[in-house]
Parts: structure tokens; sequence; C-alpha cells
């Protein structure tokens, strides 16, 4: 199976750079003492470093065990990242330095296989940081929080606690796309209806919002797929150009078997 | 993928079956169908442009690469996968709805 993963974490990785990058957030609460603040800064900038060289040689090798062997590395890497970003979150509780540290530890736990500490890093910055800006990087991850594992009672609440109390847009549409798309897929009749009815209802709530355009595209894109492309459904028609600049339609096909195949060489 | 695609296709040269790849490259179209000969790809393209800007991937969900539907001859989906279940799996699914076709 050739399914494209590291492009995935590589993006969430990316994002995580512009975080770093940021400046530090000032005075939002109490000031932050400054050692850890630097230390998490430091955590930060270790682990952009090595992952960095670490992606140049996965995209340069291509020897199957030595690819396997970097992707260990980084999920090591990662590992250790996560432990040190919570250390400095525990050691200032309440601070704006804590908040980024959990933001680190959300964003990455997934990917280090952390669970608990995911679900530990979610509660902390609902119940203590709900205002921080720290939210405006964590948005793309909340549209996906549904698809985490982290325990459906748990994730139900993050996401409904998000859609009432976060002060921003992007967050609340992040938060009620991944909720929609949550409900779902759930087993009873009725969460998958009201999922669908909280994708609906994003494209209202947010039609005219900048930050929220791409929830309303993903929630249309999922709307789409749930009530017209499941199996048992007539497929529906497209109509596209081909490699000879030639316009064809799905339905020209009509008599023959089709296999529909989304790739790319990238 | 492609050398099991580029087989199927040649395989099932004469049945009722159609593979239809959904490019999802930034290369133009020139440039592409180069490749596309290059490489032997000999069945239809629709070039749709890269993931983040094509209108059909967005709007059909599509949320990663390879994204396969298997459509029967009388246009109803039948399979979908998100990531190749496999050469075997897909062979055995498309034969079966191939026979399937030439019976009724």
């Amino acid at each position: 199976m050739e399914f494209k993963r590291w492009p995935q974490s590589l993006g969430i990785a990316l994002a995580a750079l512009a975080l770093c990058a940021a400046p530090a957030w000032v005075g939002a609460q109490e000031p932050a003492p400054v050692e850890p603040a630097q230390k998490l800064i430091q955590v930060k900038q270790d682990f952009e470093t090595r992952q960095a060289e670490l992606r140049k040689g996965f995209r340069e090798v291509e020897d199957e065990e030595e690819r396997n062997a970097l992707y260990e590395e980084f999920k090591q890497l990662v590992k250790q990242a996560v432990r040190d970003a919570r250390e400095v979150a525990e050691s200032v509780p309440g601070t704006e330095t804590a908040a980024e540290g959990w933001s680190f530890v959300l964003r990455y736990g997934p990917q280090a296989g952390n669970q608990e500490m995911t679900r530990k890093a979610l509660d902390h910055l609902i119940e203590k940081h709900i205002a921080s800006p720290v939210w405006k990087e964590l948005s793309s991850m909340v549209g996906d929080l549904g698809q985490m594992g982290l325990g459906d009672e748990k994730t139900e609440k993050a996401l409904r606690t998000l859609i009432e109390k976060s002060p921003l847009k992007s967050v609340q549409a992040a938060a009620m796309f991944g909720l929609g798309t949550f409900l779902a897929e759930q087993k009873s009749e009725g969460k998958r209806a009201e999922g669908l009815a909280f994708l609906r209802r994003l494209g209202k709530d947010f039609a005219d919002d900048k930050e929220a355009k791409e929830y309303v595209e993903r929630a249309e894109g999922t709307i789409f797929q749930l009530e017209k492309l499941q199996v048992g459904m007539p497929c529906p028609d497209f109509e596209a150009s081909d490699e000879n600049g030639a316009k064809f339609k799905l339905s020209d096909y009509k008599g023959k078997v089709v296999l529909i195949d989304f790739w790319g060489y990238w | 993928m492609l050398p099991h695609e580029k087989a199927l296709v040649k395989r099932l040269a004469n049945e009722p079956f159609a593979l239809l790849g959904m490019n999802t490259d930034s290369e133009n179209v020139e440039a592409l169908n180069k490749r596309f000969k290059e490489d032997g790809l000999n069945w239809r393209h629709a070039i749709l442009g890269p993931p983040s800007k094509a209108a059909i991937p967005t709007k059909w969900n599509v949320q990663g690469y390879p994204t396969l539907y298997l459509v029967d001859a009388k246009g109803i989906i039948r399979k979908f996968w998100l990531g190749s279940p496999g050469d075997e799996a897909i062979d055995a699914e498309v034969d079966a709805l191939v026979a399937e076709a030439k019976t009724k």
C-alpha cells in the first residue's frame, strides 16, 4: 500500500513551524517566569531543526529500510518533544507558556501515539486557556479531533464546549465541523442526523466568514459524500477534461464497469 | 498502483471495463500527457489540478490518495476505498462486476 502518510504529518509539522516562528504572546494572562518560556522555545527549536533534517533525509533516501529508520527516529523525536513540552506546561500552570506547551502536546501527541497526554492537553486548554491565542494555530487539528480516538464522550464534550465558548470564529467553525463529522459517523440514527445538521449549520452560521471558509467547504464535501457517494447509490456524474484536452463525462461509460482512481505522481 | 493498473487495463482490454485516472498533479496538460505516454499509462485521465484547488476532489471530499470508487455497469457505486486495498482485492471486485455486467 502506497498510501501517502508522511506528507500529512509533514503538513501538521509545517503548521507547527509557523507556530514556532510566531512571537511569544505577552500578558494575555499572568506573565510566566522567563525560564520555562525559554525552555519551551528551545524544545520547539530543537524539534524543528531535527525534524527538518529527517524530512530532508526522507526525501532523498530511496532505500525502504533507511526510510523506515528515519520514520522511526521521527517518532522517537516527537515522543521526547511532547514529554518535554508537557513538563514545561506543568511547571507553570495557568500561564501563557503553559498554554503554548499544552498546544504543542495537543498537536503532536497523536503522532507520538500518546492519547492520554493528548486528552490531558485538550482538557487543560479548554478549562484554563479557552481565550488563549494558541487556539488560532490549533483550529486545523480541532476539525480532525473526532478522528483521533480520544474517547467518544470526551471528544463530543470538548467539541461542544469549543463551539459555545471559544472566542475565535475559526475555532468555533473547526469544532462544528469536527463535531458534525464525528456525529455523522456514529451508529445511532439520532446522532447521525444531528451530525448532518451541524454540518449544514456551518454554511449558514459562517457564510461570510473568511477564516471559516475551509470548514464550510469541507462540510459541503462531507455532506455530498454522505448523501451521494455511499455504496449502493448511483454514482454522481461529472464532466472533466482529459490528457488530450477532450471533455468527457462519467455517464459516457454507462454499460461498463468503471474504476475511478483519484491519484497523483506528487 | 501503476504497474498493477497497467496489467489490469491490458487484461480487461476487451471486456466492459474502464479505468479512469483522476489526476491531481500540478503540471499542465501537455507535460502530463507526455509523462503518461513515457510511463505507458494508456488509459484516460481527468486532469483535475492539485488537490487543494481541484473542484471534483473538493466536492467529493477526497481525504487521501489513492481514493478509489468502483462503479458497476448500471452506474451504481459498489465499492469505495480510501487507500488501496491491494492488487488482489481490486482484481477480485472488478472481475466480479465485469462477470455480472456480462450476464445481464
